[in-house]
């Protein structure tokens, strides 16, 4: 297999790890009933000091840019979710996974679009593919 | 100045036993293509490779080039050494600060750099002493990473800035920019993930500019 299908794949598992560990932070954190500016706050803050070292941990198998984007727009929503939920029931585990893998595959294939875009054509099928 | 490069080379060697896990074994794989089609390059002149670091980019050099190679932190060449030595070719590593080179003007066909300027204090005087150090005509060959124009990665990595600058690099350069303020002709930018990473090809103007 190509190694960029393997970088690919860990980019894609990384970002689902990613945007569900954002989800939980952002539950943790955040109480029904918060401002939602908080909320936004929180998610935004706490996913970015987290991304960074997580990608450090595995290696940068996965873009650390990929990963912060997936936990900061995950927790964000999730965060925000939470917080507007005042007068309902708290927001499941699973909605947050759900909000996490949507995110997490939204993010991954619009830097890979982009990245087709600005890669220079004699890179493309190079710089990351094995032989 | 001397206290601004003394704390620099101060960061450096205390991130030195570190500094391979902050690379990153995964990040290596994801360029090694990019900078063995940029080190390919290698001609048959003097060549400069600036920051070996703890010496990741050797594996990616082709065989049988004699050149030099520096860094500011001692401690990193030392972690180097290994690598150095198996590499299959002469490297003549010492450490040295680009902003106070020991060599004479002129003595080099081809400089390379690898994330370098992401590092390099003040940039610009860098690049200036770059320039100084290539022969009329001499290319400038650069794997750098540098901020983003793209929404929302250029917030991002200004961000990270104010948090990576204090422990090792800067994110948000914008080394293109900083190569032709120090009188460069940039010949090529291409992209390599992005437009954070990328290879840049330059040279020194054969007239005085």
């Amino acid at each position: 297999m190509k190694q960029s299908t393997w970088f690919l794949m860990g980019d894609v598992i990384g970002n689902l790890c990613a945007g569900a560990l954002a989800a939980a932070v952002a539950l943790w954190l955040t109480s029904p009933g918060d401002s939602m500016w908080l909320a936004m706050v929180w998610g935004m803050l706490v996913p970015m000091l987290l991304s960074m070292p997580l990608a450090l941990l595995l290696g940068r198998y996965f873009g650390a840019l990929e990963l912060m984007i997936t936990m900061m727009v995950t927790a964000m929503i999730a965060g925000m979710v939470v917080a507007m939920r005042a007068a309902m029931s708290e927001l499941l585990l699973f909605d947050a996974l759900i909000y996490g893998v949507l995110i997490a595959l939204v993010v991954v294939r619009w830097v890979l679009s982009l990245n087709d875009r600005l890669m220079a054509p004699y890179l493309r099928g190079e710089a990351d593919h094995e032989n | 100045m001397k206290t601004n490069l003394e704390a620099n080379q101060r960061k450096w060697d205390r991130l030195a036993p570190r500094f391979d896990v902050m690379a990153g074994e995964g990040g290596e794989k994801r360029w090694r293509r990019a900078k063995q089609h940029l080190f390919a390059a290698m001609g048959g002149g003097d060549i400069l490779f600036m920051a070996l670091g703890t010496g990741q980019d050797i594996s990616a050099f082709p065989p049988g080039k004699t050149l030099h190679a520096i860094d500011v932190s001692e401690r990193m060449l030392a972690l180097a050494k290994p690598r150095i030595e198996a590499y299959r070719g002469t490297i003549h590593a010492q450490q040295m600060d680009i902003h106070q080179p020991c060599f004479a003007p002129e003595s080099f066909d081809q400089v390379f750099t690898s994330c370098t300027f992401c590092s390099v204090p003040d940039p610009v005087e860098g690049l200036r002493q770059v320039f100084n150090l290539l022969r009329p005509g001499g290319e400038l060959l650069m794997f750098e990473h540098t901020g983003s124009r793209y929404f929302p990665f250029n917030i991002m990595l200004r961000t990270m800035t104010l948090l990576t600058q204090k422990i090792g690099p800067d994110m948000d350069r914008d080394t293109v920019a900083n190569v032709k303020a120090a009188g460069f002709d940039v010949q090529a930018v291409d992209n390599v993930f992005l437009d954070v990473v990328k290879i840049i090809r330059a040279v020194r103007p054969k007239a005085p500019v």
